[in-house]
């Protein structure tokens, strides 16, 4: 540029020229235009295909390609380690893809985190013991952590290093997913509490959905099986809404096949 | 051209001398004028650095959405990696699968209540004064329940929300139209509980046992069994379930708190009194 290009451009008659007011209105505008864009990059992608559900034991299968055994706090609540034990491999046994979910709550084990890594144990050992297919069909358990079940963070990181170590000796493709309320925590405690698990995050509201892609953006934790509420008021309700507030990937696994997965929590 | 930039140059020497007298004038007339360009140069660089940050924020965010992640993690030992990503082989064909948009096939049990359950106005009041709103029948039952969590479903960062959270059960007794998940209904016309700690947030339902009794996690106060048809609160164990589905209406409730309107919750704010009824005791 030559320095008389330079003085015509930046000032005339002591003023900005057109130029450079054209100029600053495209650049402004290319700045606006991706502001403005930014929130259609945040959808899951590849997007989930196929879903996984609740189903309480002893109850019926949902019509869902992932099956979910919703064994609650186990101890002293809703259903006993037997009967989940027993609603996982018979699940197994009738070649779905299952997981087990349990809640850990001190109000349902008083003993505390000692006593849910012994029940985890027993459970694993009976379903690697009486469903021979576990190793295909079994993607282990799912933890649903939350800040308001009453365990603190120290606690659910040492229960969830042992399930890992656990899950890590099985010779299938077991391994752990955390269902976690991803708000609930501070961003540095949330990603240490769900360590390397599979992420499950239950996203109800807009700060859920934050949290969830802060995750992916500060750690690079970006592949989620999204837990969407199936009984919320619109849009809650929708995996496709709510997954369409997600960066980063739908939950899969090879062994699994291609399909990608979210999670739909409905009462059971 | 050469001359031009001498010219410039010149200029620019003579001003960047302007303690002499005859160059007092110029440097009068071009200094705010370099100034200006330099004010419209450093809103340019700014503008300029915002887009390209822009540009960076959005390509990351498409590069985070762009490949498929992989579902190995740094927990898993390379045994475990290896069986997690080793494709499929022989893995049984189950039924066909449902579409991926729209409502959860299979929710048996469960009647969700449709869009237009609430006019959208009255649905917009609900969601400010009690956060998530989750609406639905038992399947076979006469009644409809709507929990609301207590937790601001639109603020970026948790927030409670100013009616706290509810339980809130409207009863048909057999009406075709109020059954129907697509009837407009109204609140009002429902009977609405608080949990014994109205601001423990959020409200949770975790399971449901039997016709009419919901197990709910009310916060760091416990888990409580609500019987929706006395809309009194038992604790949450397996034995106090147990008992209030083989003797209803015959268990001490573990809290009692007042009901209202659906009307009367709207324009209420909950209690801030301490919640006597938390922690019932664990396994008790």
């Amino acid at each position: 540029m030559t320095g008389r290009s330079r003085v015509s451009l930046f000032a005339r008659h002591g003023r900005p020229s057109r130029a450079a007011g054209i100029c600053a209105v495209l650049v402004l505008g290319a700045w606006a235009i991706t502001v403005l864009a930014a929130p259609g990059a945040w959808a899951q992608s590849p997007r989930y295909t196929v879903k996984m559900q609740d189903f309480a034991p002893g109850a019926g299968y949902p019509g869902t390609p992932g099956k979910v055994v919703e064994g609650l706090g186990l101890g002293s609540c809703r259903y006993s380690v037997a009967q989940v034990e027993t609603a996982t491999v018979n699940s197994i046994r009738n070649s779905y893809r299952t997981v087990t979910e349990i809640s850990p709550q001190p109000y349902c084990v008083p003993a505390g985190i000692v006593s849910y890594k012994s029940k985890i144990h027993a459970i694993y050992h009976y379903v690697e013991t009486h469903a021979p297919r576990a190793r295909a069909l079994w993607a282990g358990f799912m933890l649903d952590e939350e800040p308001g079940f009453g365990f603190g963070a120290s606690k659910l990181e040492s229960l969830n290093r042992y399930v890992a170590s656990l899950m890590n000796a099985s010779p299938g493709l077991s391994w752990y997913f955390t269902e976690n309320q991803p708000n609930g925590w501070s961003l540095s405690t949330y990603n240490s509490i769900v360590g390397g698990s599979w992420l499950a995050p239950q996203v109800y509201s807009t700060s859920m959905a934050n949290a969830v892609n802060a995750e992916c953006t500060t750690y690079g934790r970006c592949m989620n099986d999204v837990t969407v509420d199936g009984v919320a008021s619109a849009p809650w309700n929708s995996p496709a809404h709510v997954t369409g507030l997600i960066s980063g990937s739908s939950w899969h696994v090879g062994a699994w096949g291609a399909r990608r997965f979210c999670n739909v929590w409905v009462p059971v | 051209m050469p001359a031009r930039l001498r010219s410039g140059s010149a200029r620019h020497h003579r001003n960047s001398i302007s303690g002499r007298p005859g160059n007092r004038y110029r440097a009068a007339r071009y200094g705010p004028t370099r100034e200006r360009a330099g004010r419209v140069a450093a809103v340019l660089s700014v503008a300029v650095a915002a887009a390209l940050a822009g540009l960076v924020l959005a390509g990351r965010s498409s590069a985070s959405a762009g490949p498929p992640g992989s579902p190995c993690t740094g927990q898993m030992s390379r045994a475990k990696c290896s069986a997690v990503q080793q494709a499929a082989r022989n893995l049984p064909v189950q039924g066909p699968s449902p579409p991926a948009a729209g409502l959860a096939p299979g929710m048996p049990g469960v009647t969700r209540c449709g869009p237009a359950f609430f006019t959208a106005a009255e649905a917009k009041r609900l969601t400010s004064a009690f956060g998530l709103i989750s609406c639905f029948r038992l399947t076979g039952q006469d009644q409809w329940i709507l929990l609301g969590s207590g937790t601001s479903t639109s603020a970026p960062r948790p927030a409670g929300t100013p009616g706290g959270a509810v339980v809130a059960v409207e009863r048909c007794r057999g009406d075709e139209t109020c059954l129907n998940p697509d009837a407009t209904h109204s609140f009002s016309s429902f009977a609405v509980a608080r949990p014994p700690d109205p601001l423990g947030r959020p409200l949770e339902l975790q399971a449901v046992a039997g016709p009419s009794v919901l197990l709910l996690s009310n916060a760091r106060c416990g888990l409580f069994s609500f019987d929706v048809g006395s809309l009194q609160w038992y604790r949450g164990t397996r034995s106090a379930v147990d008992a209030l589905l083989a003797h209803p209406g015959q268990q001490r409730p573990a809290a009692v708190t007042p009901t209202m309107t659906g009307a009367q919750a709207l324009g209420a704010r909950p209690p801030a009194g301490p919640p006597s009824a938390c922690s019932p005791g664990p396994g008790q």
